[in-house]
């Protein structure tokens, strides 16, 4: 039996891949290469902050022309409209310009002055148009595809292994979750880094929660808007897919009222107070 | 007679120690909320390079080179020496620390005879409270320490999920690293 644990920075954090199996260790090596090479082109197909992303060429072009997209950016466009569509918009990736506007993204690309939002999205079958200025940011998402995308790679290439779990900065997936447990991160009251542990409850899992040390721009952006006050609660997302934890948190956080949703589409949403006490949305 | 007071002996030593390794225990894990060992300095060095063979060479920055780096990747640098290592062919292997507001992170960064970085291994990662970072007598104990070695207080955690750790401290520390190959590395005589 031999296993690997290894961790580089990717997707703005820091991803990590453990395999455990009946394999020599050269394989698993390479297996979890494999995983990381997955990682590594999400990087770069989805970053916002890296010029030449497809991402940054989208935001750039889809304004003034229909531009063509890759079946990846197609998989996490599809989920993210669906989404948007689904929660009136509270789950929005054409976030980008008040992310700009707070400083939580570099304004490299122009700032549109009234940029439009998810309804002026058009996707098509490998195609993607804006009908007004906008520009998107996929960091509620992306995190979660490549998790997923990494944790599949692996898994076909060593279907039997013990033990695999991809992990990018909280976006979790582990192959034999039944009996595992995992830690949910909170801040204790003096903002300290605490963690309370919680029983998995599906194959993959997600956080959401403001920090005061910066956590997910997103939600600082959005609990800052009037139209709510930042909560201390952590957010936890399970669901079958780290793609879906990773976007429902954002659901789960923003809107109580869209709980629903998070039910849905299949997950569990728990809220871990100041004091580590998790318990189950509803 | 002779069992007894041995037994004694061993009692005392073992009381003893336990009471160091509390007073360890008190004084220094309490200041890591997380600390995660991943690959080893060697493993790192044959995931990014296989089994090309290494040799370390002395590096030491000059006062000169260390402001130019400096201004170039816009990071301070907290050693002159460097830990570094390079092969036949040009390639190098660095094992390197970042240090951020509330982390610690051990490297290993593969750069080729280009300059072009083609592995980064995270071997260690150890997050603070944070109160600790601003006393220079805690902050030395990490400095210059063998690579080979780890702290006995590292624990690792699995499975963590919350807040995402943002790595750019990470992306500064290779930005620093790249810079210094280029200045300083790249001109060594083989």
């Amino acid at each position: 039996m031999s296993e690997i644990s290894r961790a580089q920075p990717w997707l703005g954090t820091f991803v990590e891949i453990y395999i455990n199996a009946d394999t020599a260790q050269d394989e698993i090596a390479s297996i979890s290469q494999a995983g990381f090479d997955k990682i590594a082109h999400i990087h770069k197909l989805m970053s916002y902050h890296e010029s030449d992303s497809e991402l940054s060429k989208i935001n750039q072009n889809a304004a003034s022309t229909k531009v063509q997209i890759s079946p990846h950016m197609q998989r996490v466009m599809t989920l993210a409209l669906d989404l948007s569509k689904r929660s009136d918009g509270r789950f929005d990736v054409s976030i980008a310009p008040e992310l700009i506007q707070k400083g939580y993204l570099p304004n490299t690309i122009a700032r549109p002055e009234n940029p439009g939002d998810w309804r002026d999205i058009e996707l098509f079958p490998n195609e993607i148009r804006f009908n007004k200025p906008l520009l998107l940011d996929l960091g509620g998402i992306a995190k979660g595809y490549a998790v997923d995308l990494a944790f599949d790679c692996m898994h076909e290439m060593i279907p039997d292994a013990h033990q695999i779990s991809v992990n990018a900065g909280g976006d979790l997936r582990v192959l034999r979750w039944e009996g595992e447990q995992a830690q949910i991160k909170y801040l204790d009251i003096m903002s300290r880094s605490r963690y309370t542990p919680t029983p998995m409850l599906a194959p993959a899992m997600a956080s959401s929660g403001l920090y005061p040390r910066g956590g997910d721009n997103h939600l600082v952006f959005l609990s800052t808007d009037k139209r709510k006050r930042p909560r201390r609660n952590v957010i936890t997302v399970f669901a079958s897919s780290s793609m879906m934890a990773d976007a429902l948190t954002k659901v789960a956080y923003l809107a109580d009222d869209y709980l629903d949703l998070v039910r849905e589409f299949g997950g569990i949403a728990l809220a871990t107070n100041w004091t580590g006490r998790a318990k189950v949305m509803s | 007679m002779t069992r007894t007071s041995d037994n004694v002996t061993t009692r005392r030593r073992l009381l003893k120690g336990g009471v160091v390794s509390a007073l360890i225990g008190a004084l220094i894990p309490s200041g890591f909320a997380r600390a995660t060992v991943y690959a080893t300095a060697d493993e790192a060095r044959r995931l990014i390079w296989g089994d090309e063979e290494f040799l370390q060479i002395a590096v030491t920055l000059t006062k000169d080179q260390k402001t130019k780096i400096r201004k170039l990747s816009k990071t301070r640098i907290y050693r002159d020496k460097l830990n570094a290592y390079r092969s036949a062919q040009g390639n190098w292997f660095i094992l390197d620390q970042v240090i951020g507001k509330h982390e610690f992170i051990d490297l290993a960064v593969g750069i080729d005879n280009t300059g072009k970085v083609m592995g980064i291994e995270v071997l260690e990662y150890r997050e603070s409270y944070g109160h600790e970072i601003i006393n220079p007598k805690w902050l030395a104990q990490f400095y210059g320490r063998d690579n080979s070695k780890r702290l006995r207080l590292t624990k690792e955690i699995k499975n963590i999920s919350g807040a995402t750790l943002s790595c750019r401290h990470v992306t500064d520390g290779i930005n620093r690293l790249t810079n210094t190959w280029d200045l300083v590395l790249k001109h060594i005589e083989v």
